[in-house]
């Protein structure tokens, strides 16, 4: 049972910068602004994280500084897409390539040095339940913050006003227009929250689960990941947060697979965790195949065990919106 | 009191709006008729702020403005209504009635809609998600909205548009109570002249960007008519009868066709060579599917389907295709026509065996039958709706035996509508079977031989052209008494 319970720690942890990345995202593309960037933009924070900690040795100010970073490249996607009518596909390609390449340059001082790293929160009272103990007792503060901004994220998107506008606008932004609601404004600020949270994503990366900088830093691919499980949680935070564990355990349980089957070269598990999430996405939409709506209709008993995953973007995902043109 | 001054928009080369004036006084109904195309909607749309005029002043409550946000538009008092209602579908009632109005909580919300809309005899999930609501109900959520917003000026564009007879009576009901008794401005924008006719105090008539007349009523309907397009649009004649009734040319023997949200069957129907056969239902009722699965966009989960005496147990849209069953869609541009491709091209793609003498062809094809008068390069994203429609005719074979069509004078003006009846009229005629549909329940009942209507995702009657009457259809189409209709 602790075992298992540690098993599920690693999850936690492995699966915070996924969690955070992927909230980002889902805050983007909800208000109907893809950022491709984000593979790009969690290299480049966790760099300017990394350094900015080893410079102050706080890694909350390393944090703080990966969130600005993360802001500011998804600035340059908001303003030259939202406000000068670029293409979000590709000036996100573009940003992508030039962050990686300036993580890169910029932080070739910091490779190989060490640091400072936010270490272990302990808390208190948990050791007279074991498996909670080692679960959450000794966990970096970035499962904290994950965990936490599951929450928020859902809270905010859906029982607050402004998540009602950030919806509206990612849904039709003629109609939210027509409602003398600001979309561009709005859209911008879901960009910067969606790229703070990248950042932080990318700081967690470097100050916590893969501690460090370097070439290969540890979390070149995630962000391309991300992006995927965006999709994979039909633009709903739970469900996206739900989707990030699962590529998280995947992950882990590849070290575990690895001791049992010693024969099986060890880069299946590392790349095993990709095909299992194309599959798990076809197991997901089953139901959306002909044959198994026929199946459903002639014997309307199964309809019960389709449950429902829905995967519906947000209408107006990817359009651009000129005030000025009008409708 | 508002004022519109000398108002001119121009998109491209095309005058839309021509330096138009015009006056809303309160407590008035007002019809602005107009062909479409006749810039009617731009005009709303300025006055709502939705669009930018190019020059004009628009004067509200004496105070002079060259150009209108939503937002400032709402601030005055004026709200429009969309013919495709401008709201959010993928989120519940609660939420699409607080948007942009005054801060509320959701039990604030809910006990404010409940109020309006008890006042209305109607009935609001405050959860449900919009799509899943008629266009009926969308607009009456729109309007009550828009009378929470303190809205005192009402814009409403096609408002009868694919909605049922008794859901028009409620809503004119409304629009005459609150202009009378509450002292609000109504416009009313439409193509339809019995309905301004029937609710205007004032008419006012645009034609080619231009407002050509302001009326009071009463006035007569063909000094309208003359008015609106220039002279009197023969009626098109009595419908030819269908040579020989006995003949099976489509046959759907229990056929389910089933879409990506719903399925429709099983099906039993025969269809003669020459029959004209109209569909009538609300948006999203299942005529959508039929069309689509007569086709092959859609599947044939079970059943069969016979066409001349072939019978198809699955309806591949290729070998369909080849048999001659032809779909025009509504959306012309996105799901029939190539938008950056010429007339030449799409000619050429159609009819690949005509590659040799192209241009003879193409000469027979759209200028000799349809009158398409337009240069062969032109891209067809560069065509009017007539033109667009008149591209996609005539790529369709002089012998297709089964036609289909989506709504199929959809934002043609007057002239280029008739001109698609006469021509599938002649196409009828001459042994080819159509089904068509249209969210104009005047041009079903004035086009077909006989009418399929749908509910809730099911035909539920098929009704001859005797029996065909607005109040048959509606209450049809409104689910009312199905049963009573197929027992007589």
């Amino acid at each position: 049972m602790h075992e298992f319970a540690l098993v599920l720690a690693g999850i936690l942890l492995a699966g915070a910068p996924l969690v955070l990345a992927t909230l980002g995202e889902t805050i983007t593309e909800k208000a109907g602004v893809i950022n491709l960037s984000l593979d790009g933009t969690m290299l480049l924070s966790a760099m300017a994280a990394f350094a900015l900690a080893s410079a102050t040795g706080s890694p909350w100010t390393g944090a703080l500084g990966g969130m600005a970073v993360g802001a500011a490249v998804a600035a340059v996607l908001g303003l030259t897409n939202i406000y000068f009518g670029q293409s979000q596909l590709a000036v996100g390609f573009i940003l992508t390539l030039l962050c990686r390449d300036l993580a890169y340059f910029l932080g070739h001082a910091y490779s190989r040095q060490p640091g400072p790293t936010f270490g272990y929160w302990g808390i208190p009272g948990l050791s007279d339940t074991p498996v909670l103990d080692a679960l959450l007792g000794r966990q970096s503060p970035v499962v904290s913050m994950s965990l936490a901004a599951i929450v928020l994220c859902w809270w905010w998107m859906y029982k607050t006003s402004g998540g009602m506008r950030l919806r509206a606008v990612g849904e039709s932004p003629r109609a939210a227009f027509g409602r003398g609601i600001r979309v561009r404004l709005s859209r911008l600020m879901a960009c910067l929250a969606g790229g703070a949270l990248v950042g932080l994503a990318g700081a967690a990366y470097s100050l916590a689960v893969k501690p460090g900088w370097g070439r290969p830093q540890g979390c070149e691919g995630a962000g391309w990941i991300a992006l995927a499980i965006v999709i994979f949680g039909g633009w709903h935070p739970v469900r996206a947060a739900i989707g990030a564990y699962f590529f998280a355990t995947l992950q882990v349980s590849g070290i575990y697979l690895q001791d049992l089957f010693p024969s099986v070269p060890a880069q299946v598990f590392q790349v095993a965790p990709f095909p299992m999430m194309i599959v798990t996405l076809l197991a997901v939409n089953l139901g959306r195949m002909s044959f198994v709506q026929d199946m459903m209709r002639r014997y309307p008993i199964l309809k019960r065990f389709s449950g429902s995953w829905p995967i519906t973007s947000p209408a107006a995902l990817g359009q651009d919106f000129d005030p000025k043109k009008g409708l | 009191m508002i004022v519109l001054n000398e108002i001119s928009k121009r998109y491209g080369r095309v005058r839309a709006n021509d330096s138009i004036g015009l006056t809303l006084e309160p407590g008035r109904i007002y019809a602005l008729v107009g062909e479409n195309g006749a810039g009617k909607s731009t005009l709303m749309r300025i006055l709502a702020g939705h669009t930018v005029p190019d020059s004009g002043t628009i004067t509200v409550h004496g105070q002079s403005h060259s150009r209108l946000t939503p937002a400032l538009a709402a601030s005055l008092g004026v709200g429009m209504l969309y013919q495709d209602p401008l709201d959010f579908p993928a989120l519940q009632v609660w939420e699409n009635f607080r948007l942009g109005g005054t801060s509320r909580t959701r039990a604030q919300v809910v006990d404010k809609l409940g109020e309006l809309s008890n006042h209305l005899g109607v009935c609001f999930l405050p959860d449900e998600p919009i799509a899943s609501m008629t266009v009926g109900e969308r607009q009456l959520l729109e309007l009550l909205r828009l009378l929470d917003l303190g809205a005192t000026t009402l814009i409403l564009d096609e408002p009868t548009t694919g909605i049922t007879p008794e859901q028009k009576r409620n809503l004119f009901g409304l629009l005459t109570r609150l202009a009378r008794e509450e002292n609000h401005t109504v416009v009313l924008v439409t193509h339809k002249l019995s309905e301004a006719l029937e609710m205007a105090d004032a008419i006012f008539v645009m034609r080619q960007g231009r407002l050509t007349a302001r009326l009071s009523t009463p006035c007569g309907e063909d000094e309208l008519v003359r008015l609106m397009f220039g002279e009197a649009v023969e009626r098109a004649g009595e419908i030819p009868a269908v040579a020989s009734p006995g003949n099976r040319r489509l046959g759907l023997e229990a056929a389910t066709f089933a879409g990506p949200k719903y399925h429709l069957g099983p099906l039993n129907l025969s269809a003669a060579p020459g029959e004209m056969i109209g569909l009538a239902g609300l948006d999203g009722s299942g005529q959508e599917l039929f069309l689509r699965g007569l086709c092959g966009l859609d599947r044939l989960a079970e059943g069969s389907l016979l066409l001349d005496g072939r019978t198809f147990a699955s309806n591949d849209f290729k070998t369909l295709h080849k048999a001659g069953v032809h779909f025009v869609p509504a959306d012309r541009m996105s799901q029939a026509l190539f938008p950056d491709l010429s007339i030449r091209e799409h000619i050429l793609l159609a009819f690949p065996g005509q590659a040799g003498r192209l241009e003879d062809f193409r000469r027979e094809q759209c200028e000799e039958r349809f009158n398409l008068r337009a240069h062969p390069d032109t891209p067809a994203k560069s065509l009017s709706g007539g033109n667009q429609q008149r591209l996609l005719l005539s790529l369709i074979p002089e012998n297709a035996p089964l036609l289909l069509m989506e709504h199929p004078t959809r934002g043609l003006d007057a002239g280029s509508a008739r001109q698609v009846w006469e021509h599938l009229r002649e196409r009828c005629r001459t042994g080819a079977t159509l089904f068509f549909f249209s969210p104009d329940l005047d041009e079903v009942m004035e086009h077909s031989h006989r009418v399929l209507v749908f509910y809730d995702r099911m035909l539920v009657a098929d009704v001859p052209r005797a029996q065909a009457t607005v109040e048959t259809l509606g209450a049809l189409m409104a689910g009312k008494n199905p049963e009573a209709w197929n027992a007589a």
